[in-house]
């Protein structure tokens, strides 16, 4: 059984998922053109993971059902026996890999740079954050069965924490480790994960 | 047929959610954003103290202040840049510590010891007895008779590139480092200019665009995206590549009803603010225009969907796949974090020029010609996008291209 | 082990739409095949047989497992939609392998189904040739080898000759007569020809309901003595179009060889003629439909 997981996964990787991948890498590799990564107290750092690296999320967990975009192939893979959703948590499973493995790596970077942070918090809110504009991006993207207002949905979310949004978002601020503070950051993650799994169950029941 | 084309795209779109969504979005932020009109206030003399700081025009002001300010970040070797907006702390080598320590010999003639001479900013005392620098104070060194405003402004160009740009030494910015208070006289023509010149409407607009260019810099590319992957996801493209309507014609006319229908809703939404401000410009007893969110909309915003749109079906037609989004979004961030220094009169060739201030007429007058500029390239390079969008299509119709794959492989076919 | 797939009552609605309307259907081993024009409801019965779509009413048990044991289903079935796909950069070989860790097949028996399959449906030097580069006939093979891959006991394929050419559609149709040995294989179809040379076993639909199940010998039956063929000017044609049912017709200079469906001889000239499948589901239609008109 292991095997075939195995095997899911590396067609997904090799077909779908690596192309996503490298565009976060590559949008990973940009930062120091684009933020500073030095020298930074921790709002400072909040605010390049905030405003910079939480991006990634969109990037790598919104094209969760890409894949499944036509719906013959989709059809296809619903009549074997492993079901639906078992494959959409393996993608999704390699999604949080990857981000784990940026964000960790983007930590060490700042960290490198003798930014001043605590580092198990902000990995945990950074990865919060990510989940959460992610997640969006899979709910939208699996109510309205399409990956572009799935990407316009987070991204606009992403951007109404610009400004006066803020006073409209209430709990589900993004922006708070800008302000020193990780307030929110464990609700921002469990909704994170809920609308990842509503996304899933729906995609599940969409024919 | 082009017309009759457009016709049918214009209402294909206004039946598809995407339209309906972004409609949303634009009432939100719109609402969001911008709140109830700010009133303009007429200076009263003798009533404040302070009728607003401006940037000095007075070079020996702006030099000894800047020099001021490089001594201090010189001797700590700790140098503060935000070449994207963000905080940068930037420590140099010596090698190019070096290099400042012999800008600053030649600025104020002397070799060292100009720590000596500086003037520490002029401070207050405050409510709870701690001192505060007064606004507009800063530090400041005496610079050398020989140094021209010139070859000031190129030494500190060269100090700006060492810290890599973005930093207080660029010499387009270098006059913020010396602050000045505005006369009476000078608020009041301020304030004239915005009456008179900008016939207050005009001020308006440029805010109101400002705000929502910020939107149409990302929005515009997911309808372009959704648009030519609806053919792809409903295997429609060969059924449509065989009609003998031209490319020209079917590109063209997606591409200007894609445009429209973001257009729509802008001048739409400017109506609310354009009566108010016309209404408050008689109030005031300023002539209005009252199509003046019109032409801003137009000039200014227009450009911007123009490209971002021609983009989003240029990017999606040769490669199939959602890329535009990551370019666009990845565009629009480098655009927004690179303008976040200069929030009025930031223009340059960003694709966001931002202006948030509904006065400050003499900024507006003096980056309207670069403003002209900006927009003709962008409109220019947006009817290039769409000819090679045409031309893409084109190709993919004949067979030659598929997807970009031949068209960056092997290349067979004919033409 | 029950070996037949039995339906009740089923119904399935989409919005106000009624797509099957309280069906009742027995399918038992051997090839089976579903027939009716397009929009008839075949589509739908089928994906609800490979448990992907839910009825709104009633019940189906296939092999004697209900299919709402999602899972069960799929290890027993196999399924070959009308317009089969799969991503078009994936070489034949690539995408069985994928497919059939997903009906969570062992690698070993992977790798060693996938090649006698291959050979099996002819594309045995096609393995590793790309499904987008891949032609109409090669496409459809792959798709049979695939819904074969695991083995299942029934194995549901939609429109399966559509768009294939003659020399293809014989032999892709042998294929499945092979396959039904032992098996039950239920095809749909709106080509006649198909059912005829396969099929022992089959069902008639039309929008929604059932019109006529049984063997191609009963369908036959119906039409006894119903069938006639004459020869008339030319001129007459559209008369007789408009009376009765034509199911076929030759041009012979002035005159026409008219093959028509009748209740009883309606002119003298008029000859009684032995049915054949085609025959005999057009006047189904026609009379369940209780309507007269011309193909």
């Amino acid at each position: 059984m292991a095997e075939n997981f195995w095997a899911a996964g590396k067609v997904h990787f090799k077909y779908h998922y690596w192309f996503h991948l490298l565009a976060a890498t590559l949008f990973f590799l940009a930062a120091p053109f684009l933020v500073g990564m030095e020298a930074l107290n921790f709002p400072q750092t909040g605010k390049v993971l905030e405003f910079y690296f939480s991006l990634s999320g969109i990037i790598l967990l919104t094209p969760l059902f890409a894949p499944d975009q036509n719906r013959d192939i989709r059809d296809l893979l619903r009549t074997r026996e492993m079901p639906f959703w078992w494959l959409h948590l393996i993608r999704l499973a390699e999604a949080f890999v990857s981000l784990t493995v940026l964000a960790v790596l983007f930590l060490f970077w700042m960290r490198a740079g003798e930014c001043r942070f605590e580092f198990l918090p902000c990995c945990l809110g950074t990865l919060a954050t990510c989940l959460f504009l992610g997640g969006l991006g899979i709910l939208a993207a699996s109510l309205t069965d399409s990956l572009p207002i799935g990407y316009m949905v987070s991204m606009i979310y992403y951007v109404c924490n610009f400004g006066s949004g803020r006073d409209y978002l209430g709990p589900f601020y993004l922006f708070t480790m800008t302000e020193g503070t990780f307030d929110g950051k464990m609700w921002i993650g469990i909704s994170g994960i809920l609308m990842i799994l509503l996304g899933i169950l729906w995609g599940r029941r969409r024919i | 047929m082009l017309l009759t084309l457009f016709g049918k795209e214009c209402r294909q779109t206004a039946k598809s959610l995407i339209f309906y969504l972004i409609l949303l979005i634009l009432v939100f932020f719109y609402t969001s954003q911008m709140g109830a009109l700010e009133p303009f206030q007429k200076p009263e003399q003798g009533e404040t103290d302070s009728y607003g700081m401006r940037p000095s025009d007075d070079p020996q002001a702006i030099m000894e202040a800047t020099l001021g300010m490089l001594v201090t970040d010189y001797e700590a070797n700790r140098y503060t840049a935000y070449p994207m907006g963000f905080y940068k702390e930037v420590i140099l080598t010596e090698e190019k510590q070096e290099k400042i320590h012999r800008i600053l010999t030649e600025c104020t003639g002397m070799d060292s010891g100009y720590e000596d001479f500086v003037t520490p900013p002029e401070t207050q005392q405050v409510g709870d007895g701690s001192f505060m620098v007064v606004p507009g104070s800063s530090a400041t060194v005496p610079v050398a008779d020989t140094l021209t405003y010139d070859r000031f402004l190129e030494l500190m160009g060269q100090v700006d590139e060492l810290l890599g740009g973005g930093s207080s030494y660029d010499p387009e910015t270098v006059n913020q480092n010396a602050m000045e208070s505005m006369t009476y006289e000078e608020a009041l023509e301020a304030y004239e200019a915005s009456l008179t010149q900008d016939k207050v409407t005009r001020g308006y607009a440029r805010l109101f665009c400002d705000y929502m260019g910020l939107m149409l810099g990302l929005l515009p590319v997911f309808p372009a995206v959704v648009r030519v992957l609806r053919d792809k996801r409903a295997s429609a493209s060969q059924v449509i590549y065989v009609r003998s309507a031209s490319s020209v014609s079917i590109v063209l006319s997606r591409w200007l009803a894609s445009i429209c229908m973001l257009l729509l809703p802008v001048l739409l939404l400017g109506i609310m603010p354009a009566w108010q401000s016309v209404y408050y410009g008689n109030v005031l007893g300023a002539s209005p225009d009252p199509l003046a969110y019109v032409k801003y909309t137009l000039g200014w915003l227009l450009p911007e969907i123009l490209v971002v749109t021609a983009l989003g079906f240029f990017v999606t037609e040769l490669t199939g796949g959602p890329l535009a989004i990551l370019i666009q979004g990845f565009w629009w961030l480098a655009s927004l974090f690179s303008n976040t220094n200069s929030l009025v009169g930031g223009v340059g060739w960003n694709l966001m020029p931002r202006f948030n201030s509904s006065q400050d007429t003499a900024v507006w007058l003096e980056v309207f010609p670069q403003m002209v500029k900006n927009r003709l390239f962008y409109t220019v390079l947006a009817l290039a996008l769409a000819a090679a969008t045409v031309w893409v299509y084109h190709l993919k119709r004949k067979g030659v291209l598929q997807n970009g794959r031949k068209f960056l492989g092997r290349r067979k076919g004919t033409f | 082990m029950q070996t037949e797939i039995v339906m009740k009552n089923v119904t399935k609605r989409y919005g106000k739409k009624l797509a099957l309307d309280h069906l009742s259907l027995k399918i038992p081993q051997g090839m089976f095949g579903l027939l009716g024009p397009n929009g008839a409801g075949k589509t739908t019965l089928m994906k609800m047989t490979a448990a992907i779509l839910p009825p709104t009413e009633g019940k189906i048990r296939v092999c004697g497992t209900d299919i709402s044991c999602q899972r069960q289903i799929h290890r027993m079935t196999g399924y070959l939609p009308q317009d089969f796909s799969m991503y078009g950069n994936m070489t034949a070989a690539e995408a069985l392998d994928y497919l059939g860790a997903l009906s969570l097949m062992p690698k070993k028996l992977r790798r060693e189904r996938i090649p006698l399959l291959l050979r099996q449906v002819n594309l045995e030097d096609n393995s590793r040739t790309r499904v987008k580069a891949m032609s109409g006939g090669m496409r459809r093979r792959l798709g049979i080898a695939q819904a074969i891959l695991h083995d299942p006991q029934v194995l549901i394929v939609d429109e399966p000759t559509a768009g294939l050419d003659p020399e293809e559609r014989v032999r892709f149709r042998n294929l499945l007569c092979e396959l039904a040995q032992e098996r039950i294989v239920i095809l749909s179809t709106h080509i006649v020809g198909d059912i005829e040379a396969t099929c022992e076993n089959i069902a008639v639909l039309n929008q929604g309901t059932l019109l006529f199940s049984g063997t191609v010998t009963e369908l036959l039956g119906e039409a006894e003595g119903k069938i006639f063929t004459a020869q008339v000017p030319r001129m007459e044609l559209p008369m007789l179009k408009s009376q009765y049912t034509v199911t076929g017709m030759l041009m012979q200079g002035n005159e026409a060889q008219v093959r028509f469906a009748a209740e009883s001889q309606p002119f003298a000239s008029a000859k009684a003629c032995p049915p054949n499948v085609e025959d005999a589901y057009m006047y189904l239609m026609q009379e369940k439909r209780g309507e007269r008109g011309c193909c």
